[in-house]
This record gives C-alpha cells, structure tokens and sequence, in this order.
C-alpha cells in the first residue's frame, strides 16, 4: 500500500487543493511516520529493543490541515465527535495528559464543500506536565482520521450493495423456483403428450390433426361396420336361399327317385344272389348303378345351389373375413388416436400453467439482471476509496530562555514549520 | 320293375336338364360352379364364426355393449350353427 506523507516545509497552509490532489494516494491507507510509531509502540512491543526509539518533536502546539475526498459523504460531525474521543484515548499514551481534557487543549474545525471535506485540527499543550508531542498527537490524529473513513466507506458501500444484494438473491430463489416449476410442468407435458414439442402451438397443432384422423377414423369404421353388418344378414338370407332352392329343384327331385329305385333294385338283386337266384354279377351291376345315380344326384345338387346364388355366399363370406380384419385395423388405430387425444387434452390443459410459469420465469430473470446490472455500475462507483491528503500544518518548538536572561527559566515559543 | 321307374325318372331329368341348359343359352349364362348343401353350412359356420370372433375381441377391449350386440346378431342371424350356441354360452357368462 503505497503512502505519502507530507513534509510540511513543503507543504504550507497556502499549498492549493489541486496540487494536493495531484500528489494525493490513490487509497486511504497512509501509514504513520515511524517516529509516529516509536512513540505509540508498547514497552513490551519485542521490536522496541532492536529499534532506537525516534526523538520527541518536543512541540507544545501544532495545527494540521486534512482534506478528504469521498464519494461516502462522511458523517461531519460523527467524524469530528471520533476525533475528540480519539484524542482522549490517545492523551494518556502520547502527551501524559488525563484521558477527558482533550477538548481543553485539541480542537477541530470541519470545512464541509461539495465534493470534499477538511479538517483543520490544532493541539495547543499549554498545561503543566504535559508531554511536548503536539506533532506526535496530530499525526496520530491523522491516522485516526484514515481510519474512521476506511471504516466508514466499507459500511457505506454495504449499506448501498446489501438491498441490492438481496434483492439479486430473493430474483435468483425466484427464478431457480420458476425454471424448476417450468421444468415440471413440460415434464409432465412430454409424458402426457407423447411428444418432445410442447410449445402451445405444437399442441394444438397436434390437437387439430389428431382429431381429424379421429373423426376420419370413426367414419370409416361407421361405413364398414353397417357394411359387415349388411354383409352379414346377406350371408344369412342367401344361404337359407340356397337351402330352398336346392330342396326344391326338380331335376334333382327327379334323380332322387332314380336314386330310390336303383337302391331298391340293388337290395333286391343282393336278395335274389342270397336265394341263388341271381349272379354276383348282377348284383354288383345293381350297386354299381345305384352309385351312379347318387353321384349324378349330387353333381345336381351342386349345380341347383350354384344356380341359386351358392357362389356368391363364398364371395359375401370372403369379403365378410376381410371387412372384420379392416374393423380390427380400424379399431386398433381409433384407440391408439383416442389414447394419444386425451394425453394431448391434458397437456393442453398444462399449457396455460406452463405460460404462467415462463412468464414468471421471465420476470424474474429481467429483475435478477436489473439488480445485476445495478450492482456492477455500485461496485463501478464505489471502486474509488476516500482520499486523505495533508495539506498543511504547523507545529511549534519551545524556545529555550537561557537562565539569568530574565525569562525565568520558561520556554517562548518558537514558531515553524511542522517537520 | 324298378329298372323301368329309374329309366323313367332319368329321362325325365334330362329333358329338365336339356331345356335348362337351353334357357341358360338362350339368355347368355355362363355356368356357375356349384355349392352343395354341406358347402352351404360351411359358409355360414364360417360368418358365425367371424361375428363371435370379432364379439370375443370387443369383449377383451372392455367394449361389453358392442360385444353383447354382435354374440347376439350371430345367435339371431346364424341360429343353426356351432357358433351361434358358442354365442349364447358367452353371453350367459357376461350376464351372470
């Protein structure tokens, strides 16, 4: 931490504020001058031995001139009421003087302007026993006047940081809340829906087109089904149609009875070889011809049904099995469409929630940058601590009134400047 | 005796024959294959069959009105058939 302390023979009271400013730290840490130091140092300190201790100013009055400049706006009179308990606490130590008269030989006078403030402190050790460090005291002061304005400037940059700073956190807890909330609901969504896309639009776009597959599905099984059912009772009076004709074909009625005479004379033929009256020729020429007259019976039949409309009873029943595999089909894609339409209804639902969620989520996201954004221009302006430069002071050596000269043994004062 | 029945009747069937064929050219018929009675029953054990099937698979889908409608058009439509009684055990069960 660099430091510069002023000499003061460089430093008079006339030394302008601009010229302070140029010279002045670029911190408030100004470090006493290791005279300053020997004096404060306790008797127990271990460097104390291995140091000389520095000479005493031997000064009984000194003025100090200290300007500050802070973007703090220091308390004035918070600080002026500090350097006066600081001067009785220092009293004791530095100039042997009981620790509540400070107000009888310190004083300051704070110069308030608009951008910076000085004090003009002077310590006047006209009492009996006092120590000759009024140097000694005022550079004390001065380091008591860094203090309390580092202080004071960390406390006025929390003061202005810790709103902000909780505002940034309470904007962070409800954004984390928000993204969380928004998360679980499109979670919920993508489960309801089946689908990665569960934008508003993309759901009642998927809406719209699966409820025209629906209603374009339900027509379809409509007709087929009043088709198969159609089907069905076709199946039915055409067979029974069949049956009728059949039974009722004359030619086949006329080869049934062929049928029942050639079976009779086979019977009678086997009845007669059983009496030795006929061959076994004859008889198996009878059977023969009674098997033919049943083969031509059937190949009739056939031929009736075929004519009655037989055939078309296959066709109906073909087209009846395909029909039922086409429903099947059909009913198949209907439940899967209806399953994922009522998934989609209830991601739909979700979907004002998942608005009000990211709206939420967006809010707190602009307020989490504002109160950023406003942190980072605070730590911008406050990036610069206070400034504490000397800008003059004197102090003042007793002069020594040789014995017998008529002075009585006292000390005039001699005046100069501080060093 | 019988021989002469049978030559009868079979004279008689082919001159229906004969003037059947001659209706059927004259009004451009193709011949139709023939179904015989047995043909008949099988087609309609087969639609029984084809109703219950789908009956049974809207049954299992928790779709009971439907299923209890097409046991009950198989029953109705395909009375005389193994199906139709298969039908009826199907819907004494759903009811009890």
């Amino acid at each position: 931490m660099k430091s510069l302390w002023i000499i003061p023979h460089l430093l008079a009271a006339s030394v302008t504020p601009v010229l302070a400013q140029a010279t002045a730290p670029a911190t408030a840490e100004v470090a006493p001058p290791e005279a300053m130091k020997s004096v404060l140092l306790p008797a127990n300190e271990p460097g104390r031995a291995a140091t000389q201790p520095a000479a005493l100013s031997n000064t009984r009055s000194a003025t100090r001139n200290v300007r500050v400049w802070t973007e703090s706006r220091p308390d004035v009179d918070g600080l002026t009421a500090f350097l006066y308990q600081r001067a009785n606490e220092l009293a004791p130590a530095v100039v042997r003087l009981p620790g509540t008269t400070a107000g009888e030989w310190f004083s300051v006078l704070p110069i308030a302007a608009a951008n910076w403030v000085e004090l003009r402190m002077e310590v006047n050790l006209v009492a009996a026993g006092a120590r000759p460090a009024a140097k000694e005291f005022l550079d004390e002061m001065v380091t008591a006047v860094e203090t309390f304005l580092r202080d004071d400037f960390r406390r006025w940059r929390l003061e202005q940081a810790e709103p902000l700073e909780h505002a940034r956190l309470d904007a962070n807890r409800r954004l984390q809340e928000a993204r969380a909330r928004l998360s679980d609901i499109r979670a919920k969504m993508r489960q309801h829906a089946d689908r990665s896309d569960v934008s508003g639009k993309g759901i009642a776009d998927a809406l719209t087109k699966l409820e025209e597959e629906r209603q374009k599905l339900e027509l379809d099984a409509m007709g087929k089904g009043a088709r198969r059912d159609a089907l069905e009772r076709q199946v039915a009076a055409q067979s029974a149609a069949v049956e009728k004709k059949t039974a009722d074909d004359p030619i086949a009625a006329e080869l049934a009875k062929v049928v029942e005479a050639r079976e009779q004379k086979a019977k009678q033929m086997q009845a007669m070889a059983a009496a030795a009256n006929a061959s076994q020729a004859d008889v198996t020429d009878a059977i023969a011809h009674a098997a033919e007259a049943r083969a031509k019976l059937l190949e009739r039949q056939r031929d009736a049904g075929g004519e009655a409309g037989g055939e078309a009873i296959v066709l109906l029943n073909r087209e009846l099995l395909t029909l039922s595999v086409d429903l099947h089909e059909l009913d198949a894609r209907l439940h899967y469409v209806r399953r994922h339409l009522d998934g989609l209804r209830s991601a739909s639902d979700l979907a004002d929630d998942a608005q009000a969620a990211e709206t939420e989520w967006q809010e707190a996201r602009a307020e989490w940058k504002s109160v950023t954004d406003e942190l980072r221009a605070l730590a911008r302006s406050t990036a610069r601590p206070p400034r504490v430069v000397v800008t003059g002071g004197t102090a003042n050596v007793p002069v020594e009134t040789p014995p017998g000269s008529g002075g009585g043994g006292g000390s005039q004062p001699k005046s100069g400047e501080e060093h | 005796m019988d021989n002469v029945v049978a030559a009868i009747h079979e004279r008689t069937a082919e001159r229906l024959m004969a003037s059947a064929a001659r209706r059927g050219a004259a009004l451009g018929a193709r011949p139709r294959a023939g179904v015989a009675a047995t043909d008949v029953q099988r087609e309609r054990d087969r639609a029984a069959l084809i109703l219950v099937y789908g009956a049974d698979r809207q049954a299992r889908e928790n779709r009971a009105a439907d299923a209890i409608a097409a046991y009950r058009r198989a029953i109705e439509l395909f009375p005389q058939t193994h199906w139709a009684e298969v039908a009826r055990r199907r819907l004494q069960a759903m009811q009890s």
